[in-house]
């Protein structure tokens, strides 16, 4: 049953991803400018694009005359459809609770979205220092962007919808398993 | 409750350290992967679809992958292990589970990429789709159906009960 109802919420929220991708790049890349800039980035332009079938958030940084670094879309929220894909899966749950915890769950991945652009952004200046004489990366800040944005890319786009999820579902999920 | 899932939390930046740390990856992952590569190429003749295979990269006459990092279960692995090892049960239970979890993974990856194979070698255009937006979703799903079956099955009751009580 839980299965079944995987996939169908996640074909269905899928579908929504991909339609209302660029509205929340938007979003998205409104509130990362913000937070990034306030860590000291100045001249810092993230915007959003669709390039055919691909959506992509572009950041254009200094120097200005430097081709945008462009992130796509699906490594960066992609991990979203199934979050919540798995919040509706799980059956006998009421209706108030779930959405509750869907709401919440939107929340919190959105913060781990804005985390996600502040550190592939943070990398991406740590690696090309040279072309920045303004701001200074130590090595071990250069090891630990550059760690941290492996880490996303690699285990936190699977990771965090199953860490997020069984956080939400903490209590019901922990009562099955004693039973 | 905090306690498993920041041992949880420890485990998975460990591995992930580990798998990522330039010696171990040389020796271990990239041998790995290529021996992915070699039993799908072996299973792929079995079927009938003659393919050849250097290192990673699995190739027949129209058509060829790469088996990269991402597409290698390793990490989907190394979540599941991380699943095993925070969750309150005996050493010899967590033993059992990593028995069952890493052939488990295996498997469902090599199902991966015969079946894109084949998809790459009659449908190209929807080949990046289908790698990305379903297989990465099902092998991760896999891995906590894995572990919760472990959970249920080999797991005495009692030691998580009493982390969930405790809280």
């Amino acid at each position: 049953m839980f299965l079944i109802r995987l996939v169908f919420f996640f074909a269905f929220f899928y579908l929504l991803w991909y339609y209302l991708s660029p509205f929340y790049n938007d979003i998205l890349s409104g509130v990362s400018e913000e937070i990034i800039q306030l860590s000291e980035i100045g001249e810092l332009k993230i915007t959003e694009s669709v390039i055919g079938m691909e959506k992509q958030i572009w950041v254009y940084h200094i120097p200005k005359d430097s081709p945008p670094i462009k992130y796509q879309a699906r490594f960066v929220h992609f991990d979203m459809v199934l979050l919540f894909a798995l919040i509706w899966a799980v059956p006998n749950i009421n209706f108030k609770k779930r959405l509750n915890l869907f709401l919440l769950g939107i929340f919190i991945i959105f913060g781990v979205h804005v985390i996600k652009i502040f550190v592939y952004v943070k990398h991406e200046y740590a690696q090309h220092i040279e072309l920045d004489e303004v701001r200074y990366f130590s090595p071990f800040q250069r090891v630990v962007y550059l760690n941290l944005k492996e880490f996303f890319l690699r285990v936190g786009n699977q990771l965090m919808p199953i860490l997020i999820w069984s956080l939400l579902y903490v209590k019901h999920w922990w009562t099955r398993q004693v039973r | 409750m905090v306690k498993i899932y920041l041992l949880f939390a420890v485990t998975v930046f460990c591995l992930f350290l580990l798998l990522n740390y330039k010696p171990f990856h040389s020796k271990v992952v990239e041998p790995f992967t290529a021996f992915i590569a070699f039993s799908a190429s072996k299973i792929l003749n079995l079927l009938g679809t003659w393919t050849s295979v250097s290192g990673t990269n699995l190739s027949s006459r129209d058509f060829g992958i790469n088996i990269v990092d991402g597409c290698n279960g390793v990490f989907a692995t190394a979540i599941l292990l991380a699943g095993i090892i925070a969750y309150p049960s005996r050493i010899k239970e967590k033993l059992i589970g990593i028995l069952i979890g890493i052939p488990a993974i295996f498997i469902i990856n090599q199902l991966r990429v015969i079946s894109l194979f084949y998809l790459g070698r009659t449908h190209p255009t929807v080949f990046e789709e289908v790698h990305v937006y379903v297989w990465q979703p099902i092998i991760i799903v896999f891995a906590i159906l894995v572990w919760d079956f472990w959970a249920r099955n080999f797991v005495q009751k009692g030691k998580v009960r009493k982390a969930f009580v405790s809280d």
